[in-house]
């Protein structure tokens, strides 16, 4: 209609950047926190690995084999105890982040819409990775992965991280099990795998991670949950409708009936991170209403998901 | 209201069903959510909590607005509206003497003035107003509208109380009476007390605004003052009356010709009334009586009395032998009588003349100015038509008047009769055997008795009945003298001298009015306490001058005690049903109910 032309919301004007350059470079300071039994490559990096390998600086020994470096000889060793050693040290190595995106149509719902802030989550995340020298995958997925950012390396692909990422429009019905269990499946080294859901989907969270079995995986879930989610401030009879499905129930809002809900809600939650502590995947919910950088931020470094 | 279509109101019977619709199926507010795994469990059960509750939603209330409007449009409702914005207002004001009583800084008239100068700026445009004064008679004093403001302030301005008593039933019938066409009609009556006089009708067609002026005072009053002539001496009588619950001890001064002759203290009890008499010597033309009273209405503490009331009486006596009337007519009190022998006889031209002109056995060409008594008429006269002389039939006396009662003329034969041919204007007062005996009547301002009879052909000046005949003949035929005192207010009938052109009346104040002289006068306006001066003027000359003291104090109105308001119905505030104009509804229910309905649009696709 002509009248939705000049007072309807222009396209774009609410479209802000994810975050401005000055975060960025605050942000720099900080790195994913990965396993060091993750498999990674041992040619760059700055995540710990768990295997030691011959390193000038020593942390054990083992005696010589076939093949070692005669640099990493222990001849100190070799006078005292008359057989040759090989010196170990740590190694630290690189390693792949997976990022899964959540574009089913029930991230579009919230003020301001979850998927907005996954996207914050995604991109930051991604330029952690891509600042300290791991392998970023970035992967939108509703009902399966639609399409991928990566393997990409070095803040020089920042820019297309953020274009990607900014280009992802919640429309997709969702299928949380199979597109993260397809995606595993593709993945065979595994890595740092975070999924920016808010775990809307009837089969629910713990068939999902039945994928991602460590030590090839180790995965975090960041669960975007918007305020009014916990706390409706509905009243009265409504029609629901389902922003997933379309689906509409008729229903009457009482305290009571509030209260239900909560508990509910409450009880879900409570099985989420039930589901996840039972794999090992770390559980974080993340409220829409919390400012990025002063309150997203310091929360993922206290779940030790940042360091 | 009422319906010209009353089978329309049951379309009303839509509203329970509209309320049935809405508990089958509750219209709710749709709203989105990011999913119903969490409400899926809650449903079943609100849904059967929800067919028991009746859903006040904003819906089901414009549901039922519209329909009740649209319900209430089929039945064509109809409403009886104004005849018209404008009223007309009849403004009733209280002119008795206690509405002279003092309130603070005002008195009560002045504060009737005001709520009635008020009413009079509140009409609209219009509106029509009615000033009526409820006086000793009720009257129309000044009617307008609007433009006629400063008019109408004026009229009331000249207003001022005084008088016995309020007509205010007269006044309410007034009011009426000039209510005309359909426009509102509303009485205000502003007034200190009950009504007085006539009853005050039952019901009134019109908005009655009774409003009581005053507050309760006590009162005291000298409320009766007589004289009365004892031998050489006269009594003199007076009642104080004391209208107040406290008792109140003062003197009473009684003055004759303005100097004291002395002071009585008067002990009131509470509503109680105190007798004084004097006796005093006749030497006193005028009696004033004053109370020391110190109460809010100082015009009912004094009272007056002129004892000189006695009017002079000169009779012009025609006749050839004037020795037997002459006698007889000088027997009459304070009478004067002159003779003349009718062959000198001129009529007075230019001067008053005699009050009474007595003509024996002759008749002038015209009658003269006074009053005339024509004894034994001859005949040739162009006055009277008289035949020749005739001797009465034997019969009994035919008595027509009060004024033989008493006397004793059984036994008088009256001898030969003149045969008058009674005009037109007479009537006969005494007969025998059907010839008129007395005749008397009035042509013009002429006062005129005939004797068909010559007194000295008869044996009645034998008889004591002929002084008597002759002294009540003689004042039927003058002007009686003035009372000694009248009450204010109280109209006052007068017969001036039949000379008389015109009447000055001087009231205490010093306004003097002028009135034409006719044989009966009705005063009316004698409303202020004090001394009225009477004058009789005829030819540029006074005739008669007197004082006539007008006293304010009564038992009607120096009772300053609130009295209540009378109960009157009210008729309906419209002149007829007639006359009404009836307003339909139906168009602004349905176009509310559209209203309705567009908002309802509006609001579910909002």
């Amino acid at each position: 209609m002509w009248f939705k032309t000049i007072f309807g919301r222009k396209a774009g004007a609410a479209e802000r950047p994810l975050f401005d350059e000055a975060f960025l470079r605050r942000l720099e300071r900080l790195s994913l926190q990965a396993q060091p039994a993750l498999r990674g490559r041992p040619a760059g990096g700055e995540h710990l690995s768990r295997n030691q390998l011959p390193s000038t600086i020593f942390s054990d020994h083992r005696p010589y084999s076939y093949g070692d470096d005669y640099r990493y000889v222990d001849w100190n060793a070799y006078a005292h105890q008359e057989e040759v050693f090989v010196k170990l040290g740590e190694i630290e190595q690189s390693v792949s982040i997976h990022v899964l995106l959540d574009v089913s149509r029930s991230m579009a719902w919230g003020a301001p819409p979850k998927l907005r802030v996954a996207q914050q989550l995604a991109a930051t995340l991604g330029y952690l990775a891509l600042a300290h020298h791991d392998r970023l995958h970035v992967a939108l997925f509703g009902t399966a992965a639609l399409s991928r950012f990566g393997p990409a390396q070095g803040k020089g692909r920042l820019l297309d991280l953020l274009r990607f990422i900014e280009q992802a429009r919640a429309d997709q019905p969702t299928a949380l099990a199979q597109s993260i269990g397809t995606y595993a499946r593709r993945q065979i080294n595994g890595g740092v795998l975070v999924i920016c859901s808010d775990l809307l989907a009837p089969e629910g969270l713990d068939q999902a991670l039945q994928a991602l079995v460590a030590p090839r995986w180790q995965t975090l879930v960041l669960h975007l949950l918007d305020p009014r989610e916990l706390k409706p401030d509905l009243s009265g009879a409504l029609e629901l409708e389902d922003a997933e499905t379309g689906q509409r129930l008729a229903l009457t809002l009482d305290p009571d009936t509030l209260a239900a809900y909560r508990n509910h809600v409450s009880a879900w939650q409570e099985q989420l991170a039930t589901a996840c502590a039972r794999r090992g995947v770390t559980y974080a919910q993340v409220l829409t209403d919390w400012p990025l950088e002063r309150q997203v931020v310091p929360y993922l470094r206290a779940r030790r998901i940042l360091q | 209201m009422s319906f010209l279509l009353p089978l329309g109101l049951l379309a009303l019977l839509t509203l329970p069903i509209i309320v049935v619709l809405h508990l089958l199926r509750e219209r709710r507010r749709r709203v989105a959510v990011p999913s119903l795994m969490h409400w899926q469990h809650l449903a079943r059960r609100q849904t059967a909590e929800r067919v028991r509750r009746l859903p006040l939603t904003l819906l089901l209330l414009l549901h039922l607005l519209a329909a009740t409007l649209l319900g209430l449009a089929l039945g064509r409702p109809q409403i009886a509206g104004r005849a018209g914005g404008a009223r007309q207002l009849a403004v009733v004001l209280d002119l008795s003497t206690s509405m002279a009583t003092r309130e603070g800084e005002s008195t009560r008239f002045a504060q009737a003035q005001q709520r009635a100068l008020a009413l009079l700026r509140s009409l609209g445009p219009g509106d029509s107003a009615t000033l009526l004064a409820a006086g000793t008679r009720a009257r129309v004093i000044a009617s307008g509208g609007p433009a006629d403001l400063a008019r109408l302030n004026a009229a009331i301005d000249t207003l001022e109380p005084g008088g016995t008593g309020a007509d205010l039933a007269g006044a309410l019938t007034l009011a009426e009476a000039v209510f005309a066409g359909p426009r509102r009609r509303a009485i205000v009556v502003l007034t200190d007390g009950g009504p007085t006089g006539a009853p005050l009708p039952s019901a009134i067609g019109a908005a009655l605004d009774w409003q009581q002026v005053g507050t309760p005072q006590p009162n005291r009053a000298i409320v009766a003052l007589a004289a009365r002539a004892w031998g050489a001496n006269v009594q003199v009588y007076a009642r104080i009356a004391n209208y107040g619950a406290p008792a109140f001890d003062s003197t009473v001064t009684l003055y004759g010709d303005d100097r004291a002759l002395g002071t009585r203290a008067v002990a009131l009890a509470p509503n109680g009334e105190t007798e004084l008499t004097w006796t005093l010597p006749a030497a006193y033309a005028h009696l004033r009586a004053a109370l020391n009273g110190h109460d809010s209405l100082p015009q009912d503490d004094e009272a007056q009395l002129s004892l000189a009331q006695a009017r002079p009486l000169t009779i012009l006596l025609v006749s050839a032998r004037p020795d037997g009337l002459r006698r007889v007519l000088a027997a009459v009190p304070d009478a004067q009588v002159t003779t003349r022998d009718p062959a000198g006889y001129q009529p007075a031209a230019g001067a008053p003349g005699a009050a009474l002109t007595v003509f024996d056995s002759f008749l002038p060409g015209e009658w003269p100015a006074g009053a005339t008594l024509a004894i034994n008429p001859p005949a040739g006269s162009p006055l009277l038509e008289v035949a020749a002389q005739l001797h009465p039939s034997a019969g009994e006396l035919s008595r027509r008047s009060p004024l033989f009662a008493g006397l004793g003329l059984d036994g008088v034969s009256f001898g030969p009769l003149r045969q008058v041919a009674l005009p037109g204007w007479a009537e006969t007062l005494l007969a025998k055997g059907g010839a008129p005996l007395i005749v008397r009547g009035r042509v013009g301002t002429h006062e005129i008795a005939i004797w068909s009879f010559d007194p000295a052909a008869t044996n009645l000046p034998n008889r004591l009945a002929y002084p008597l005949l002759m002294a009540r003949t003689v004042r039927d035929l003058t002007p009686p003298p003035l009372p000694q005192s009248v009450q204010a207010g109280l109209p006052l009938t007068l017969r001036p001298d039949a000379r008389a052109a015109e009447l000055r009346i001087a009231a205490p104040g010093g306004r003097q009015t002028t009135r034409d002289a006719r044989p009966q006068l009705t005063l009316d306006d004698l409303t202020q306490p004090g001394l009225y001066q009477i004058e009789e003027r005829a030819a540029g000359a006074s005739l008669f001058r007197s004082q006539l003291p007008v006293n304010a104090g009564s038992a009607l109105e120096s009772d300053l005690r609130p009295q209540p308001a009378p109960s009157i119905a009210q008729a309906p505030n419209q002149p007829a049903t007639a006359e009404r104009q009836l307003v339909a509804l139906w168009p602004w229910l349905a176009l509310g109910a559209l209203a309705l309905l567009l908002l309802e649009w509006g609001y579910i696709h909002r």
